[in-house]
């Protein structure tokens, strides 16, 4: 029961700490990080649901496409920034305004 | 036995919640990235006391080991000036962080409360089966979504290497 509540506790604050994050940052690459928590939470989410409704191999492949697909968003978004940042010389959400048509 | 599982619980919940504030209040990004291999380690180790062993392993060395480092290693190439941006820290929108979070919560914790998740194992064996017998389809097309999608990021980063 107390391992519940814990792992519970753990999710919502890695939610917080993932949405107030995106809400203040002003550095993209900042924005991916707190991205990353909040994709660490639900990743907990889906573990802790898995083992509470005993759907062990069904969640447990769930999680694991959910990891492999955020590495190679998480390549793919860095490639992107560093290639913006060649460009702009900035990684400051501001310098995204001036991208638009 | 129990008292260990609820101890190490206890720890790992302790490192997430003090990575997760480390990744909002640090100063440097590049403290922020290494924030979140605190994170990762913490989910990682909840997935291995509820059973999921392969999973936890492989978060480790996927994620933490990969995406993580992948991201410190890249502000590390960008230098200091990348970092430039500072937080505009707000009460409101913290309020608001604890709204969205909190519906986004519930779901979850109506489950995870009303039957707590109970250590169990895996069998690797039925997911690779699973895998490869029902979800054939979703895996070539998850395969060569990824495998797209890598080329691609080359591809952008070669072709301005090459411009410049």
């Amino acid at each position: 029961m107390i391992e519940g509540v814990l792992i519970a506790t753990t999710i919502f604050v890695l939610i917080v700490a993932g949405i107030y994050g995106i809400l203040v940052s002003r550095n993209m690459i900042r924005l991916l990080i707190c991205v990353e928590t909040l994709f660490n939470a639900i990743l907990l989410s889906i573990v802790a649901v898995g083992a509470s409704t005993s759907r062990l191999t069904s969640f447990g492949l769930l999680g694991l496409m959910a990891i492999v697909l955020t590495a190679v968003e998480v390549a793919v978004l860095t490639a992107v920034l560093v290639l913006l940042y060649r460009r702009r010389r900035s990684l400051r959400l501001e310098a995204l305004r001036e991208l638009k048509g | 036995m129990s008292v260990w599982v609820d101890a190490a619980a206890a720890a790992l919940t302790l490192i997430a919640v003090v990575s997760a504030a480390g990744i909002i209040a640090a100063r440097r990004t590049f403290y922020s990235a290494f924030w979140l291999a605190g994170v990762g380690l913490a989910v990682a180790g909840f997935m291995a006391l509820l059973g999921f062993t392969y999973l936890a392993t492989f978060h480790l060395i996927v994620y933490v080991g990969a995406a993580a480092s992948f991201i410190a290693f890249t502000l590390l190439m960008l230098g200091e000036e990348a970092e430039a941006g500072e937080e505009a820290h707000d009460p409101r929108k913290l309020g608001l962080a604890v709204l969205l979070a909190a519906i986004l919560w519930f779901p979850v914790a109506h489950v995870v409360l009303r039957h707590p998740p109970l250590p169990g194992s895996v069998e690797w064996r039925n997911v690779a089966s699973m895998l490869t017998e029902r979800l054939w389809l979703p895996l070539l097309i998850t395969v060569v979504g990824l495998s797209a999608a890598l080329v691609e990021a080359i591809t952008l980063t070669r072709g301005v290497k090459e411009s410049d």
